[in-house]
């Protein structure tokens, strides 16, 4: 038995539903980039306890894996441990003192994005260090990250870049906040 | 500002069903669309704890790999140029328990790429599935079908889907 539900009319906004996921800003390539960042997070974001990137992007490198740094912080600050399944087995793997956190690889296949939905979380909060965990994927890999920036400073900015080459065209990104 | 996460359909399901479709999905106003089912079946062994996807009702071009873990082992697979996404660790009849799935659809409307699709399946009986992969097609998506493979689902199994906003 076929159950259908049909759509007639919709309008973006939910119709005055209580607004706690909000949309904070969307980047959407329209040439190739070596990186995306959404900066002045200690205004735009202030409403907000939790950040959540969504986004389905592919690079113009054969193979590369991309990479969630925060504030502009370059030191060796940062682990990631990633539980992934790569097809034919689930690997576990780790990096620490590490310059960056890790999330989906891909390669350079048209029409080939990869996904990933990152949380960050209690990223305003001085006393923690900021803990991020993610599910992502491509079309080689499944995998669920879990990563940590050694700072206790507020998240003001979150930048994502592919570690070879840069994100090509038509790559999208979105920042939400969570109240 | 708006909310971002926007209800655009659910269902529960008076009577044991098949397969759930959603048509006429919004062509404009959202980038993602997530899915979330509630799902018990109404046979009880293998392979009747199949959790099948589609969209635009196309039976081909499927590509996605998968991780579970049963509470003993893990293990992978992946499929190419399947007809179908296929989760495998759906509640079966008489478990006591409604699995939970969630489907992320990434940018259903734009045609300048294949439609990637993030999902996972927790079922505390059997373990959790994780699955990425994509539709190879440029197309939009319009429509979005779930199936129980060969059974039904329960009376009371759910299903909701939701626009993401991104401008």
């Amino acid at each position: 038995m076929l159950g259908s539900l049909w759509f007639n009319s919709f309008s973006a906004g939910g119709g005055g539903a209580a607004a706690d996921y909000e949309l904070i800003s969307t980047t959407v390539l329209g040439s190739s980039a070596a990186s995306v960042t959404f900066s002045g997070l200690g205004t735009s974001a202030a409403a907000y306890k939790h950040l959540q990137v969504r986004y389905v992007a592919n690079g113009d490198s054969a193979s590369y894996r991309n990479r969630m740094r925060l504030n502009g912080d370059t030191g060796t600050n940062y682990a990631t441990h990633l539980l992934f399944g790569t097809g034919s087995s689930v690997v576990s793997a780790a990096g620490t003192s590490t310059t960056e956190m890790a999330l989906s690889s891909g390669a350079n296949t048209s029409n080939v994005f990869n996904a990933g939905v990152v949380d960050l979380l209690d990223f305003q909060n001085v006393s923690k260090n900021k803990t991020m965990r993610a599910l992502v994927g491509s079309n080689g890999e499944v995998a669920l990250t879990s990563g940590v920036w050694l700072s206790t400073s507020a998240v003001t900015s979150v930048s994502l870049r592919p570690d070879a080459g840069n994100f090509i065209t038509g790559s999208r990104f979105s920042l939400y906040g969570l109240k | 500002m708006a909310n971002a996460m926007v209800a655009l359909a659910n269902l529960t399901l008076g009577s044991a069903q098949q397969t759930i479709t959603f048509t006429n999905l919004p062509t404009s106003g959202y980038r993602d669309l997530i899915l979330i089912a509630n799902t018990q079946h109404t046979s009880s062994t293998a392979p009747f704890n199949q959790f099948w996807a589609k969209v635009n009702s196309s039976a081909s071009d499927y590509y996605f790999v998968r991780m579970m873990g049963d509470g003993s082992s893990t293990s992978s697979d992946s499929f190419s140029a399947n007809g179908k996404i296929e989760l495998t660790l759906d509640s079966a009849a008489g478990s006591g328990q409604f699995s939970r799935t969630r489907f992320d659809f990434f940018d259903y409307l734009e045609t300048d790429k294949h439609k990637s699709f993030l999902a996972r399946l927790d079922n505390a009986g059997q373990g959790p599935q994780q699955v990425a992969g994509r539709w190879a097609s440029t197309s939009a998506i319009t429509s979005i079908s779930v199936y129980a493979a060969v059974d039904t689902w329960v009376a009371g199994s759910s299903f909701a889907l939701y626009g993401i906003v991104s401008a």
